[in-house]
């Protein structure tokens, strides 16, 4: 029976198909850890030459004090949880060998990576949290976990999570509540925001950016649920 | 310093710290009435305003499980759904310590006096059935609200009698718990199978498919449907194989003529040869229309069952005044 109707977005997600995020490669684990790595570097790096700039201003006027302006509770609150994230251990490993680890040991899907990507992106416009060194290890780590809690059915607990991630269990833990009100809960990431986020990759690859994938990949970096769409109007052509 | 207490609005419930003031010093406890997923549930009084709402409380251990992947998600997709009238709405999310110093979350919903499983049972225990136009206006509201969720990318994965709100006065149905949802719009490999209380469980989900869909929270309706009219679930196993074997022994063991794949679910065997009951004498007291609709929700084939969306078309709706629901 033909269908001349375009398939809805909500027939995107209607029906997952049994290999989903096992059979692309575009979507297999060393490819994302490695586009995320290079992307989050280049972030770093723009950050913390934003703050160094910044910081120049602040010597500039000295009187500014923005950052102790209590006058919202909330705000402040915010502060607060954003600043739990600074400090402490700098990671000592390169960016791409930490994100591994997650793949490695809690045997992350390449899906949780990129909704984690997504989630720091929330971040950065809603709480104005930019990844930077001081931070990198902690916000990794939380935005990870709270992605697998999110998309996985099964998950491993807070305290393996925080000893793949260099953490303590309790300091995680804290850090979890922390990120989740940052976020405001919202933690969704639906079926076209996602494939935007695929895309973004995609470009990041074709362009090369600052890490060169094997052109014989062949596939275009394309999520599931794009490309079930694509076979949905091939079919109804 | 005590932190100025924020007026929920319906579109954007806040979530804040109780700051200074621990999170129920806000609002007076007057009944526990319950336990969803994840936690107790309280009636409470809000003490600023004076309204009456319900108070979900999860204690956060320390260190191992950090917020519970329940609690996280059903957060999270209320912020999403709660704008639909039948979904049960969530006023505020608070943070806050306990006696013992332990972490403690507070979700303050909406209260609602009752949920479909009191209702059904305080008819039972009068042996009246409950009338006809009843059912079919929560069966109304129970597919608008399944379709809205369905629309939005989420399974409830849960339905059942108890996770549906509801008010006596005005017969207002309400989808909650969902604690056991989850979004459908990110790809992953395999979803649990130890999701749906077992008598609401859908025969995939029993046969071990981990990709399934929305056809599971359908079949869940179905399920729901046949026991408004009969006061009695209609599949009352008590393992997943007996929930199988009641399945198949009332509805005909599926071959792979009606359900083509079946066969290859993990979980298949050789079964008795049951031949399939008439609706009719399985659920007595329905319409033609009724029977039709019904049959449509317990259709074996996940494919094949009616979409919420395309159950709220069917003539067994055509006199419900749906301007009002």
């Amino acid at each position: 029976m033909a269908t001349s109707e375009l398939p809805s977005e909500s027939d995107a997600f209607a029906f997952p198909c049994g290999d989903d995020g096992t059979t692309s490669p575009a979507l297999s684990p060393p490819v994302v850890i490695s586009v995320l790595a290079s992307i989050l570097e280049r972030h770093i790096a723009l950050n913390e030459r934003a703050m160094a700039a910044a910081s120049g201003l602040d010597q500039s006027a000295p009187g500014d004090k923005d950052d102790d302006d209590d006058s919202d509770p909330a705000a402040a609150a915010a502060r607060k949880r954003a600043r739990a994230f600074d400090g402490g251990t700098v990671l000592d490993m390169s960016l791409h060998a930490f994100l591994e680890r997650f793949s490695r040991y809690a045997h992350v899907s390449p899906q949780v990576y990129v909704v984690a990507y997504a989630y720091l992106d929330r971040l950065r416009r809603g709480a104005g949290v930019r990844v930077v060194r001081a931070n990198a290890q902690r916000l990794l780590t939380t935005a990870i976990l709270v992605a697998s809690k999110f998309v996985e059915d099964r998950n491993y607990r807070n305290s393996y999570f925080a000893a793949v991630g260099g953490l303590a269990a309790a300091e995680l833990s804290a850090l979890e509540l922390d990120f989740l009100f940052l976020m405001q809960f919202r933690l969704n990431v639906c079926a076209g925001v996602f494939r935007s986020y695929c895309r973004h990759l995609e470009r990041e690859v074709s362009h090369g950016g600052w890490y060169r994938v094997d052109r014989r990949l062949g596939r275009p970096l394309v999520c599931a649920g794009e490309a079930r769409a694509q076979q949905r109007q091939a079919a109804a052509v | 310093m005590a932190t100025i207490q924020n007026k929920p609005t319906p579109t954007a419930p806040s979530t804040t710290t109780g700051g200074g003031l621990r999170a129920m010093d806000l609002y007076e406890k007057l009944e526990k009435v319950g336990e969803g997923t994840y936690g107790k549930v309280y009636k409470a009084r809000e003490k600023a305003t004076g309204r009456i709402v319900a108070l979900k409380k999860t204690r956060l251990p320390e260190d191992d499980e950090g917020v519970p992947p329940t609690a996280l998600r059903e957060v999270s997709l209320l912020r999403m759904l709660s704008q639909d009238p039948h979904v049960v709405r969530l006023l505020d999310l608070k943070q806050g310590v306990n006696k013992e110093g332990q972490t403690i979350l507070y979700l303050v919903f909406e209260y609602m006096d009752t949920d479909l499983k009191k209702f059904i049972r305080g008819y039972r225990a009068n042996h009246e059935k409950i009338p006809a136009q009843t059912v079919k206006i929560l069966m109304y509201q129970l597919c608008k609200g399944v379709g809205f969720v369905h629309g939005r990318g989420v399974l409830h994965r849960d339905l059942k009698p108890h996770n549906l709100l509801m008010d006596r006065k005005t017969m207002a149905l309400k989808i909650a718990d969902l604690g056991l949802s989850r979004a459908i719009t990110v790809p992953v490999k395999k979803y649990t199978h130890e999701i749906l209380t077992l008598w609401y469980r859908a025969p995939e989900v029993l046969l071990g498919a981990t990709h399934y869909s929305t056809p599971v929270d359908i079949w869940s309706v179905g399920c729901i449907f046949a026991e408004l009219v009969t006061n009695q679930p209609l599949f009352p196993g008590d393992s997943e194989l007996q929930q199988l074997l009641h399945i198949f022994k009332l509805l005909g063991t599926p071959n792979e003529e009606m359900w083509p794949g079946v066969g290859k679910l993990p979980n298949w065997h050789v079964y008795p040869q049951w031949k399939p009951t008439k609706l009719s004498t399985l659920v007595p007291g329905l319409d033609s229309d009724g029977y039709d609709l019904l049959e449509k929700m317990l259709a074996y084939e996940p494919g094949k069952r009616v979409s919420a969306k395309k159950a709220l078309e069917h003539p067994y709706f055509n006199d419900v005044n749906k301007e009002v629901y």
